[in-house]
């Protein structure tokens, strides 16, 4: 017998980043947004509400990196706060998603049979809507606003977690050490949570990753049909919408808005995509 | 009273006129302290008969009979009491440690499991007896164990886990499926050691199913010797290894590399193939494959009395002075 090998911590360590190039520019993308967001919170370069109509249609300058709004407002200072309800729209909306997705889907794989069924088929019937329609419907249907945004954005988000977490989980269940601890005397639902959600942990973070850059695009959608965020409190799908009358007169009013949503969308994906493969055993060992 | 006593046992795959019978009116018992084992080849029904012990058949397969633990019949009971027999009073130690641990617990969380489950102990206090558990399945550097995750252990460390986590609650059976059977040779005869030792400390019984001879050889007190779902033969191990009596237990004796014995003969295999469940035949299973079959074959035989404690179906053997039954 050989002895115990070191603990697992240090072999995660050992997860090169750099092996993995798009975790490390989505993680710096990531990271430098979300860093913004956190700055915004304590400081501005100006104070993003405060109209300065001598100040109107500035471009870019090293005064105003992004330059001003039609009110004299600096861009970059409204970004930064638009980001902190992108974020917190983010955020809130893959909770929801991920919590009742996640929950339902292992109900499913653990009861099979006809509730599994059941569930699948209802997640079919609400993934026949695109993902902006229905949360237009159902910011429509309960008034516009950041809430109501989340609400529909996390149940579009419900579906698809519930089919991802139903389909791995299914998976676990066949394996032996859940008839291990089904012997062991365990019922469904701790065998649940104990042994199967901890297996498929690592796909959910995945794919709460990639929901998250949809959700931050579904808001900014919402926000640019006036479903969203509403006004003043400022928003990148709104920033977006407003400056659209002004595409002649100062174009960089939209593409600043814009390419901070694909950037931060990008940088998410790429995340997602590199938590993927690095938390996938079978591209580490190929390597 | 024997510890489990199981009395003409089906299991049943499917319902009404398309069921097919995979185990066939099976009886044995095993005591307290006792070893007995289940020998056949793969696909006989060996695997079925164990799990179908704690009901834990797969979906689709049913058991019909009586299947008795401490004078409880077992088939009767709710999910929720077979819930807190298994792993408490049986467990059961698997064929594949590789599978048979959750890969992403620690091995000390995983084995106090069964003790937080069914003894209600703390955290503190199962992991302590966890220590205590590692320390008397001879695992080196226990302490550490504790906190590894199995990827990190060998093979024989990680079935000596399987092991400790069966026995946690200390069982009164122990149900081992195939325990050596992924192992490297020297590794097996630890592991065969260690669960003889565990028997013979903690007076549970074992029910052990092997395809191995040899295995059966060592460990076994009684064996049942099992074809196509159905028991061929049973007796005292010594018996059964010195002097077989039905042809299939014959010829897999003969299968078994001999040099060991003295022997230096062509080693045997068995024509054919096990039949599958669909296709069985009236009568004996196995004389498709036998060399004594007869007319008298179509008919399924009955086990009959061969010497004490001994019984065979077999149509065919020549009949044992004084045992006949009338």
């Amino acid at each position: 017998m050989t002895t115990i090998a070191e603990p697992a911590s240090e072999a995660r360590r050992r997860i090169r980043l750099f092996r993995y190039p798009g975790l490390t520019v989505g993680g710096a993308i990531v990271a430098t947004v979300v860093g913004a967001t956190l700055l915004s919170l304590v400081w501005t370069p100006y104070s993003p509400l405060t109209m300065n109509m001598r100040q109107r249609f500035q471009g870019p300058s090293l005064a105003h990196i992004f330059g001003t709004d039609q009110f004299g407002r600096d861009v970059l200072s409204l970004l930064m706060v638009g980001a902190q309800n992108s974020l917190a729209v983010g955020i809130v909306a893959v909770a929801i998603g991920l919590a009742v997705g996640t929950a339902l889907g292992l109900f499913a794989a653990a009861r099979r049979g006809w509730v599994d069924e059941a569930v699948m088929r209802v997640c079919d019937f609400l993934f026949a809507f695109p993902a902006v329609l229905s949360a237009v419907m159902l910011a429509a249907a309960l008034g516009p606003g950041t809430g109501n945004a989340m609400l529909a954005i996390g149940f579009y988000n419900i579906p698809i977690f519930a089919r991802i977490a139903r389909g791995a989980a299914k998976g676990v269940w066949v394996r032996e050490f859940i008839y291990a601890a089904r012997t062991a005397g365990k019922g469904a639902v701790r065998i649940s949570l104990e042994h199967v959600l901890p297996n498929i942990l690592n796909i959910i973070v995945v794919q709460a990753t990639i929901s998250f850059a949809t959700a931050i695009l579904a808001e900014a959608a919402l926000s640019y049909l006036g479903l969203g965020t509403q006004p003043p409190a400022p928003s990148w799908g709104r920033m977006l919408h407003e400056s659209q009358v002004f595409l002649s007169r100062a174009p960089y009013l939209s593409i600043f808005p814009g390419l901070i949503i694909v950037l931060t969308v990008l940088g998410l994906n790429l995340l997602g995509d590199g938590m993927r493969d690095a938390l996938d055993p079978r591209h580490a060992q190929g390597r | 009273m024997p510890l489990l006593d199981v009395q003409n046992l089906f299991i049943r795959i499917g319902r009404g006129e398309s069921a097919i019978d995979v185990v066939r009116d099976i009886s044995f018992s095993v005591g307290s302290g006792e070893i007995v084992g289940i020998l056949g080849e793969s696909g006989c029904g060996k695997s079925l008969t164990a799990f179908s012990v704690l009901g834990l058949l797969p979906q689709g397969l049913s058991a019909a009979g009586q299947i008795k633990f401490d004078g409880r019949d077992l088939l009767s009971l709710g999910e929720q009491d077979l819930c807190a027999l298994r792993g408490n009073r049986i467990g059961m130690i698997f064929q594949e440690p590789a599978t048979a641990l959750n890969p992403v617990q620690t091995v000390g969380d995983q084995i106090a499991e069964p003790l937080r489950l069914h003894t209600g102990m703390g955290k503190r206090e199962a992991r302590a007896e966890t220590l205590h558990l590692l320390e008397r399945i001879h695992l080196p550097n226990p302490r550490a164990a504790l906190d590894v995750y199995p990827h990190q252990m060998s093979g024989g460390q990680r079935q000596r886990v399987v092991i400790a986590m069966a026995l946690a609650c200390r069982p009164s059976l122990l149900i081992a499926d195939e325990p050596t059977t992924a192992l490297d040779t020297t590794v097996q005869r630890q592991i065969l050691d260690l669960l003889l030792d565990l028997v013979d400390e903690t007076k549970s019984g074992l029910l052990l199913i092997t395809h191995d001879i040899g295995v059966m050889a060592e460990m076994t007190e009684r064996v049942l010797v099992m074809y196509g779902g159905v028991i061929v033969e049973s007796g005292p191990t010594e018996k059964i290894i010195t002097d077989p009596a039905h042809p299939y237990t014959r010829a897999l004796l003969r299968a078994v590399p001999q040099r060991a014995l003295g022997y230096d003969t062509w080693l045997e295999s068995i024509p054919g193939t096990v039949p599958a469940p669909s296709e069985r035949l009236r009568g004996c299973l196995f004389r498709s494959r036998c060399s004594l079959a007869g007319p008298e074959c179509e008919v399924q035989p009955d086990l009959i009395p061969r010497g004490p404690d001994r019984v065979a179906a077999c149509w065919r053997l020549p009949q044992v002075d004084g045992s006949v039954p009338a």
